[in-house]
């Protein structure tokens, strides 16, 4: 079964259940929440009712109240309890005081049983069954959060992808490196000054990977044109190219599956996501992008800057 | 009544709305194209997964695992796709992403990672880097803020003529440059100097092959270029009291005199030094314990010159030198990128005495402190709450192991920190216990008779008191200033016992499994932070690493096949 069709027949059974319920409210099988509101206020009448009229029944309702919380942890063990109390939610309101009454007693009963059960289970080596009276703590799911590069990483990711660019500037005829004189800017630690890496995807940050994006990608597609122009050079730049073996002019609006596979093999090189073949949810956004993109311009190489820009820019390029 | 109208319309709207989007959904699933953007990506992610040839753990069963449990060819729900998981693996283990092929070769093998490929990372070069660099950001080894050198040895440059700014008050008369004109000499073979308006008497330069650009020429002032050994009282002229001499100049080649750059240079040197040792230790594939013992040096050839030429005239105690001058190789000071390494006597402790690492960390107290923050996981920290307020008697006691509240921490510092007590404090010289016993008699004597202590007492011995309490220790060396007799044997074995003491303990493996974790998951693991489980997985990890000898990699295998690395929140 495709990806797609999962993801459908999820939410389609999803949307049916939820119709459903909403199906169920409207007709009464769950209770309107006036009609709730009123069934609490008025068992909450009874008990002050009841606690007036004697302190010993106060006293049994509060160990009613623990045993319902035992009874959570327990399940297995006092099922008729549970049933009782499902009915008493499910009362209602009109005909709930005698049934109260009834239901309370009963679990008083159920319980003090249960606690005698308890009692003796856990204190009876011989038996060996051990009771646990407390829910346990739920297990946190292990992970680690996702982290950003470090410039070093970064540097090299970009050089890696590009096929050997990096982000400079022209400095007394030399190119600086500007991950390497921006350093300090970016929260890489000297350990004098700083002796801790700053790894927040900062808006600092954001900006001069923006800016390191479209240098770097400017500097691509001209090395590719160029490689284009003059194929006597013999310097062939397929496989850093942006466009492959493709035509960077043409648009292939008869034959998007040629796009397609170029956007997947960029997808790859830029964030390791091999994409499934055929349509993807990741394979559309960046399909999209590069489509309107090339639309405005009326050109498909800003198609393919657009493309690299994003693919260095996104979340998915500079953490993991 | 209103309340109940309300609800029967929120519910006939509900109705309505999820039959409309049960419509909706029947129609995007004509339109497969316009259907793709409704699947999220990380219902994709999972597809991916379950095309793979991973074996997917449940849940209750990855509960029942512990550290080391995981296989690469395992998996659990919501876990990295094979991809994206061999690019987090290639950018922590080799600061990269993954190449085509490799990630060409992943697909191959329906997502299954090898672990021989992953030994094959861990023996590269790449992988020794990303280890280094760990440890340089453990050990803040950087020590380009320092100056090495007295002021005496540094040269200034005016109008291309080089000349020495501090001793010019002795031979010009004032801190001032020599004439632009070529040197002259009397009969005896003396200098000439011209006498200037402002008072001062000046001489001309001279064209010198400066050992920093053999093959160039540059102009030196006459009096800098001298090139004497010794002055005509005796002072050797490589030495700061030399250099004040008017007879001394920058010796042969200038090999006693710096420039701004070769300030820089020598502390770069070093720092590099200890970056290649450590990457020395991961790329052979050594125990890790070897970082805090290993004997090797890496030397390079401005360092050759500096432990050559430079001990003397120094800010620091660089004297006497850790580094015995027959070990040293033949290299010029060009030869920056010509790296050797030597073996050196058993007193070495690997990082820990360490010239870039002593110097970084200056006192002993720092030394010791560092350790126990990067290596223990123990920083010294007050209580919560501040420390408790020394009563009157109480701070007049000097021993800080006993002062209220100093004892703290200090009671445990003072023992760790004389494991440095043979490494200088303020600089990098070893204090050979043949040399310097523990307690030397013509220390004492001229610390009690008042008579003028030698060089050698006054910077290594205590020979001065302010304090009753400091005058058994007279003639000692300053190491054994309040040092209880249990803990000389810190003083005269050294770090490296520090080190094997806490290993003992698993203290030490126990922090490292916590600093690696720290790495490679991102997130802070000290206790305060975990959970039960996590700290009883880091135990786990600290007891595997010992059982498996120490070696970096095992530990770094266990950490990233756990389910803790491989699911991204």
């Amino acid at each position: 079964m495709s990806l797609r069709k999962i993801y459908c027949v999820h939410l389609s059974t999803t949307l049916f259940l939820a119709l459903v319920l909403a199906l169920s409210a409207c007709t009464g099988q769950i209770q309107d929440p006036e009609a709730e509101s009123n069934s609490q206020s008025e068992q909450n009448s009874q008990q002050s009712t009841e606690t007036s009229e004697s302190s010993e029944t106060t006293e049994t309702t509060e160990v009613t109240e623990v045993s319902e919380t035992t009874e959570t942890t327990e399940t297995t063990e006092t099922t008729e309890t549970t049933e009782t109390t499902e009915n008493t939610e499910m009362a209602r309101p009109d005909d709930s005081n005698e049934e109260i009454e009834q239901t309370e007693s009963n679990e008083i009963e159920e319980t003090e049983t249960n606690l005698d059960q308890l009692e003796r289970e856990s204190f009876d080596d011989e038996e060996g069954e051990v009771v646990q009276l407390f829910e346990p703590e739920a297990v946190p799911v292990l992970e680690r959060p996702r982290r950003r590069m470090n410039l070093d990483q970064l540097d090299q990711a970009i050089k890696q992808v590009s096929g050997g660019l990096m982000w400079s500037e022209r400095r007394n005829n030399n190119d600086v490196n500007l991950f390497e004189s921006l350093a300090s800017t970016l929260g890489k630690p000297d350990f004098i000054q700083q002796t801790n890496e700053d790894l927040t995807p900062s808006s600092l940050f954001t900006k001069f990977l923006d800016d390191a994006a479209r240098q770097v990608c400017g500097k691509r597609i001209d090395l590719d044109l160029e490689a284009l122009a003059n194929p006597q050079n013999g310097i062939d730049s397929a496989e850093s190219s942006l466009w492959g073996a493709l035509n960077p002019e043409e648009s292939y609006q008869g034959n998007s599956e040629l796009i397609n596979q170029q956007i997947r093999a960029l997808v790859l090189r830029f964030h390791s996501h091999a994409l499934p073949v055929g349509e993807s949810p990741r394979l559309a956004y960046w399909r999209w992008l590069f489509e309107t993109a090339s639309l405005v311009d009326h050109n498909p190489i800003s198609g393919w800057r657009a493309l690299c820009i994003g693919l260095i820019t996104h979340p998915d390029f500079y953490s993991y | 009544m209103k309340f109940r109208s309300t609800y029967s319309i929120i519910c006939s709207l509900t109705v309505h709305i999820l039959t409309l989007g049960i419509l909706i959904l029947g129609t995007l699933t004509v339109y497969s194209p316009v259907h793709a953007q409704c699947v999220e990506p990380e219902l994709e992610e999972q597809y991916l997964m379950s095309t793979s040839e991973l074996e997917m753990i449940s849940p209750e069963e990855a509960l029942t695992r512990g550290a080391g449990d995981w296989s690469l060819n395992e998996h659990l729900s919501g876990g990295m796709s094979p991809s994206r998981y061999m690019r987090a693996l290639t950018l922590d283990l080799l600061g990269r992403l993954p190449t085509t092929e490799e990630l060409a070769q992943l697909q191959e093998s329906q997502g299954i990672l090898e672990m021989n490929q992953i030994d094959e990372w861990m023996g590269s070069p790449e992988f020794a880097d990303q280890a280094s660099r760990l440890v340089r950001s453990q050990l803040w080894n950087n020590i380009s803020n320092l100056n090495l050198y007295n002021n005496n040895a540094g040269l200034s440059r005016s109008n291309q003529i080089y000349w020495l700014r501090n001793p010019a008050r002795f031979t010009r008369g004032d801190r001032v440059r020599c004439l632009d004109q070529a040197a002259t000499y009397d009969a005896d073979g003396n200098i000439e100097t011209f006498e200037q308006e402002d008072g001062t008497f000046r001489e001309g330069w001279v064209w010198v092959n400066p050992y920093w650009a053999p093959d160039t020429q540059v102009k030196v002032c006459a009096f800098d270029a001298q090139t004497n050994e010794f002055s005509s009282n005796g002072s050797f002229c490589g030495s700061n009291n030399g250099l004040n001499r008017t007879d001394c100049g920058c010796g042969e080649g200038m090999k006693w005199c710096v420039t701004g750059q070769i300030r820089n240079q020598m502390t770069r040197s070093l720092a590099e030094s200890l970056d290649r040792l450590v990457a020395s230790v991961f790329s052979d594939g050594d125990s890790y314990l070897e970082l805090f013992q290993e004997r090797r040096f890496y030397i390079n050839g401005p360092l050759v010159h500096f432990f050559k030429h430079h001990l003397r005239l120094g800010r620091y105690t660089l004297n006497p030198s850790p580094i015995p001058d027959w070990q040293l190789p033949d290299f010029d000071y060009t030869e920056s990128d010509r790296w050797t390494q030597l073996i050196l006597e058993g007193e070495h402790s690997g990082v820990l005495t360490h010239p870039a690492f002593l110097l970084r960390f200056q006192t002993n107290r720092a030394r010791a402190s560092h350790f126990y923050d990067i290596f223990l996981c123990s920083p010294f920290q007050p209580p919560e709450g501040g420390l408790p307020v020394p009563d009157e008697e109480s701070v007049r006691n000097p021993d800080l192991q006993e002062r209220a509240g100093c004892k703290y921490c200090h009671a445990l510092l003072e023992p760790a920190a004389s494991y440095w007590g043979r490494w200088t404090e303020q600089g990098i010289a070893y204090l050979n216990p043949e040399r310097f016993p523990s307690e030397r008699e013509d220390c004492l004597n001229c610390a009690l008779s008042g008579s003028q202590c030698s060089n050698e007492c006054r910077t290594h011995y205590i020979t001065s008191t302010l304090l009753e309490q400091e005058v058994p220790y007279l003639g000692k060396l300053k190491a054994y200033s309040f040092r209880r007799d249990e803990h000389s044997v810190n003083v005269e074995r050294g770090p490296r016992l520090l080190a094997y003491s806490e290993i003992t303990g698993q203290r030490l493996p126990r922090c490292v499994a916590q600093r690696t974790a720290e790495w490679l998951l991102g997130k802070n693991m000290s206790d305060a932070e975990t959970t039960a489980r996590d700290r009883q997985w880091l135990d786990e990890l600290g007891i595997r690493f010992s059982r498996g000898g120490y070696r970096y990699p095992s530990l770094i295998k266990d950490i990233i096949t756990d389910e803790r690395y491989r699911r991204v929140k």
